[in-house]
């Protein structure tokens, strides 16, 4: 390893895919680029309110944050929803319902932690009823962090999940395997 | 009707190219005085008949990937509604000892990672074994 340089550098470097070079890559890639288009622009998120964070993220589906003009629409059901988001703290007895709901979401599905008890348990984390993370039960994209997150945040997390739907590159990395 | 004489009034202020440029990448033709810039190239505006909580609205320097944490700590406050004073103003009540202002790296090349994280001591690794096959 070469003195100085640091090893996130190293490994955000390795992870990175060689831009497309030959005519066909380059026409792939812009089929990715329409794919992630589509995907970021009309995002639909299961809700999973289960604390004081759901009262937030009404609040940011609600008129004064407006998340319908990011194409936003939270969805009642998992067979219609691109995301979940957890909001608020995942007790033992919730985690096999989160659970079961993650699978029954269709492929590509994110999800969105939100709040410190779905990131890390928070507040309750030495609970002997708690999930000290929603991470234990489903992988997580996205973590906003707050207690709860203000709606301001909760669009932040969002417009990042967003970008990285749009830095995906599946149909290109599928055609140079 | 209103949007119409909205619109209009907006391809004034900015011409026929960049109003086209501000629909494409934000979907809404705003028009108003460009209060300040700050060091990135981000540009603030405000525009008082607006509805309130509306008036003030930011244009990101790079306008494909817009980014709300590249907002320096003297705009802040403008942005949110916590003081009247643009940032070239709020620039003598900063702290001596702050540092330079990052926006959020997450995604980027300088993302924080764990120097024990699970790949980079494997990547660690290659790298020894790469190293003692040259000596």
């Amino acid at each position: 390893m070469s003195a100085g340089q640091h090893l996130s550098k190293l490994l955000a470097t390795s992870f990175k895919q060689a831009p497309p070079s030959n005519a066909p890559e380059i026409i792939i890639s812009k089929l990715d680029g329409l794919v992630n288009w589509a995907r970021a622009g009309s995002f639909w998120p299961m809700t999973f309110g289960l604390a004081c964070c759901a009262v937030e993220m009404m609040q940011a589906y609600a008129a004064r944050y407006d998340m319908d003009r990011f194409g936003v629409i939270p969805r009642a059901s998992p067979r219609q929803s691109d995301c979940i988001i957890v909001a608020g703290t995942l007790t033992n007895k919730m985690a096999p319902a989160l659970r079961k709901v993650y699978d029954q979401m269709p492929n590509p599905r994110y999800v969105i932690s939100m709040g410190s008890c779905a990131n890390g348990g928070g507040y309750y984390h030495y609970s002997y009823s708690v999930v000290r993370g929603c991470d234990r039960i489903i992988p997580v994209d996205v973590y906003i962090p707050g207690c709860p997150p203000t709606a301001e945040a909760f669009v932040y997390g969002v417009l990042q999940l967003q970008k990285k739907i749009r830095r995906e590159q599946n149909l290109l990395s599928w055609w140079r395997k | 009707m209103a949007e119409i004489v909205r619109y209009c009034k907006g391809v004034l202020q900015r011409g026929v190219k960049e109003s086209l440029k501000t629909l494409y990448y934000t979907g809404e033709l705003k028009f108003g005085d460009l209060i300040g810039t700050d060091k990135v190239g981000n540009r603030y505006f405000e525009n008082k008949e607006e509805i309130y909580g509306r008036h003030r609205w930011v244009e990101y320097a790079n306008r494909s990937d817009p980014d709300p944490t590249t907002i320096p700590p003297e705009w802040h406050s403008w942005i949110h509604h916590m003081s009247d004073k643009p940032g070239s103003e709020m620039l003598a009540y900063s702290p001596i000892y702050k540092r330079e202002h990052l926006a959020n790296p997450t995604g980027t090349d300088n993302a924080y990672m764990p120097t024990k994280y699970l790949f980079n001591i494997e990547q660690q690794k290659l790298k020894e074994e790469e190293e003692e096959k040259k000596h």
